[in-house]
């Protein structure tokens, strides 16, 4: 299902706090971007506007060529679940499990019914437990199933997925691979979870101080960096003068990520020194773009604020 | 009225006629199969608590009394359309303006049906005291003065409840805002709920003292109510409205 975000200039202000400082970007579904970004950096309030579930302050955001705040052609195509699924938390008595899924069922025009029951036990939901009673974990995993089954043409994760534990964390990144590859959409998952939800991004995009980052393809952005890894005192004279993002080290053995192309000269070198070679973490990456790498916020000289392909650059 | 705002009249009492009819809130809500259930339920209670009382004296009408504790529920119901359901649909994919124009197809059908019911009451109350050889004595001045008027019953209480749960509705949505706004809405509610309440004289509240209006039961007293409660759900709607079109869905922290 291709859909086109546009989000331009977008600015959100709460009291005295700026949350969003003029964000533009582009996305042309489908695919799924990853949303990066430290603690308060504006992730959640980015997707709160994407969703409509906020109005933005100066700027805009347009579904396909359309605005998305109370306009229900593109809210109903929307839809964002945050932590714990907003779902019935003070709906006495309809406050089970099933009641949430009947009220989505009833709502979300997208909604796939046998899908969700197939989730329901891939997750181990008890359907006649009350929201409320429900565990941390349990709850998340009806957050997932809220959003997975609502096959809504644009779908954003806000870490809902952060309360389940390790193997239903799997589970719901192969669910959304396979779900996405039978049923191309949007999807936007914000994390911190970097290293484990980074195999699904196509491309990605880092906020920070409620500006635009970053906003490139995985492979374009795991090409600004390498690792290197072999014999200590090999990998420290190989990468003297560049930027060290990260070291790890273990025995004699030195794992070394450093920022930027290597140039031909330093792969050369590397082969003859018998030095492995890889692409750089996302994750090491991000910690460099959002600490010290990235002095000024706003988008990085020498790294596209659009992606080389997929995007409108 | 411009085009645009003749559209938007038009999408918004369509979907009051769409609420009325297919009922969406109710099914989430409250519907009129509950309020039945919670009114036998209600008369069961206060008929118990009659049959204590008997032990002592003969009471007055126990209906009469018990309507407070039915105000209170509209009030609090009308607080939860906006301060629960109305994020909630919001998550859905509803509009603000589609939440709020069904929210007052709700609340038409509410005060409709739950106005019928306190009328049925004062009349399953005269049955069971007529059986008893007791006579229905009411305490407060009303629109009627027997419980066999029902078009009076009618006209006193529907208008009443809309009251109770359009201002509640209002308190909901600006307490959900910022408890600031809610807490500086609080003398605004009292009022919109006291004027239609004072012109009838319930309670603490008046008889108003209108130069030249006589306020016992009389054609002129019921326009005057129906006035009364028009305005302070009008006022209570329009706040409501004016608070909720862009009225910011919070995350769980706040």
């Amino acid at each position: 299902m291709s859909t086109r975000i546009e989000v331009d200039d977008l600015g959100l202000v709460y009291g005295s706090t700026r949350a969003l400082d003029g964000l533009s970007f582009t996305i042309d579904g489908p695919g799924i971007y990853g949303l990066l970004g430290r603690n308060g950096s504006g992730k959640t309030s980015l997707l709160s506007v994407l969703a409509g579930f906020r109005k933005a302050t100066e700027g805009r955001v347009r579904l396909d060529g359309e605005p998305v705040f109370e306009n229900e052609r593109n809210t109903q195509r929307i839809c964002l679940i945050r932590e714990t699924g907003d779902t019935v938390d003070h709906d006495w008595p309809e406050d089970k499990v099933r009641h949430a899924l009947d009220f989505a069922a009833r709502t979300r025009p997208y909604w796939d019914e046998s899908y969700a029951a197939r989730l329901v036990d891939l997750f181990r939901l008890p359907l006649r437990t009350s929201v409320t009673a429900l565990s941390r974990g349990q709850r998340a995993g009806l957050a997932v199933i809220l959003g997975l089954a609502s096959r809504a043409p644009v779908t954003l994760f806000d870490e809902a997925y952060l309360g389940l534990d390790a193997p239903s964390r799997y589970a719901f990144y192969d669910e959304l691979l396979a779900d996405f590859m039978s049923h191309p959409r949007t999807v936007v998952v914000s994390t911190h979870l970097i290293e484990e939800v980074s195999r699904l991004f196509e491309q990605v995009l880092i906020i920070d101080h409620g500006r635009l980052l970053l906003h490139e393809d995985v492979e374009a952005m795991r090409a600004r960096g390498a690792s290197i890894t072999g014999p200590a005192e090999e990998v420290d004279r190989l990468v003297t003068g560049l930027p060290v993002l990260s070291e790890q080290r273990l025995g004699r053995t030195k794992s070394v990520t450093v920022f930027g192309e290597l140039g031909e000269q330093h792969r050369e070198a590397a082969r003859q020194r018998d030095l492995e070679l890889g692409p750089v973490s996302l994750q090491d990456l991000f910690v460099h773009l959002t600490t010290g790498g990235a002095e000024q916020p706003g988008p990085l000289p020498g790294l596209g604020q659009q992606p080389r392909h997929g995007g409108d650059a | 009225m411009t085009v645009s705002a003749t559209r938007t009249a038009r999408s918004v009492s369509g979907e009051i006629a769409r609420e009325v009819l297919d009922g969406e809130l109710r099914r989430k809500v409250l519907s009129v199969r509950d309020m039945v259930v919670l009114w036998v339920v209600y008369l069961a209670v206060v008929a118990l608590i009659g049959f204590v009382l008997w032990f002592w004296a003969t009471p007055g009408s126990m209906w009469e009394s018990a309507l407070s504790v039915v105000k209170v529920f509209g009030l609090v119901l009308g607080i939860y359309l906006t301060a629960v359901y109305l994020p909630l649909y919001v998550c859905h994919g509803y509009t603000r303006w589609r939440f709020l124009a069904r929210a007052a197809g709700f609340c038409l059908v509410f005060s409709v049906v739950v106005g019928a019911l306190l009328a049925a009451g004062y009349l399953v109350e005269l049955v069971a005291f007529r059986a008893l050889g007791w006579r229905v004595e009411l305490s407060e001045q009303h629109l009627f003065t027997a419980s066999t008027q029902v078009h009076l019953l009618l006209a006193e209480y529907v208008p009443l409840v809309a009251t109770y749960i359009v201002v509640g509705a209002m308190l909901g949505a600006a307490f959900y805002r910022t408890v600031v706004l809610g807490l500086a809405l609080i003398p605004v509610a009292l009022v919109l709920l006291v004027g239609p309440q004072a012109v009838l004289g319930v309670g603490q509240f008046g008889p108003l003292p209108l130069p030249g209006i006589d306020l016992a039961p009389s054609g002129t007293l019921t326009a005057l109510l129906l006035t009364t409660a028009a305005a302070s759900v009008l006022i209570a709607a329009v706040v409501t409205a004016a608070i909720a079109r862009d009225i910011p869905i919070r995350t769980k922290s706040g």
